[in-house]
């Protein structure tokens, strides 16, 4: 596949962010490829309000590679 | 990278509040950049000392091998590959002013070019909190 770009002038008054976190990214320029990956495991089971009991070892998880 | 390739940016001014957890600024360029994040954000009501310690061998969340992204269309190419031709009619890129307050967890700010980038990030929230005695259902006592 082939793929033509053409940049024509690019200019920006002002950027304002508040945050940029987990795998993201800003960039002013150019560049070939981005891959950005983000997993972010908070399920309603992560909550938990009860009985203390202990974290899981890693001898006890199911799916080990 | 080739000379020419990419555009040179121009910034007027650049002001950050706080740079943490492998957060990166960068004024220039870059060939790869592949950071790599993994955490477990655990919130207890017990002690670390006495609850002992998360280890990430105990969630997939942190081993689970990620999507691979869609093969570009392309018709009647068995393995495709992309050809990136650019024109710059224009040799710059101008900005004003950037302000950012927060840059974390393996994140980048970079006003340059760059060739390649693959961030991958994984974070596990677990939160335990102790039930209060007054919402605690009453114990049955099968004797009475």
């Amino acid at each position: 596949m082939n793929l033509h770009v053409t940049n024509h002038q690019l200019s920006v008054g002002s950027i304002s962010l508040l945050g940029v976190s987990a795998s993201s990214m800003l960039q002013i320029g150019d560049t070939d490829q981005v891959v950005l990956y983000s997993m972010f495991d908070t399920p309603p089971e992560s909550l938990v309000v009860g009985q203390l009991v202990p974290l899981p070892p890693p001898s006890s998880a199911a799916e080990q590679p | 990278m080739m000379p020419g390739c990419g555009r040179t940016a121009h910034l007027g001014s650049l002001s950050i509040v706080n740079v943490s957890l492998s957060g990166i600024v960068q004024l220039g360029d870059h060939e790869r950049y592949t950071p790599r994040l993994r955490a477990i954000a655990v919130q207890r009501q017990e002690d670390h000392l006495t609850a002992g310690e998360a280890a990430f061998a105990s969630y997939p969340v942190f081993w689970r091998p990620f999507p691979a992204p869609p093969a570009p269309p392309v018709c009647g190419c068995p393995a495709p590959g992309v050809t990136l031709t650019k024109r710059q009619l224009c040799p710059d890129i101008r900005v004003g002013s950037v302000s950012i307050i927060g840059v974390g967890s393996s994140s980048m700010i970079q006003a340059g070019n760059g060739l390649s980038t693959h961030a991958e990030s994984r974070i596990k929230h677990i939160r335990q909190f102790q039930t209060p005695l007054s919402t605690r259902p009453p114990t049955s006592n099968p004797h009475s």
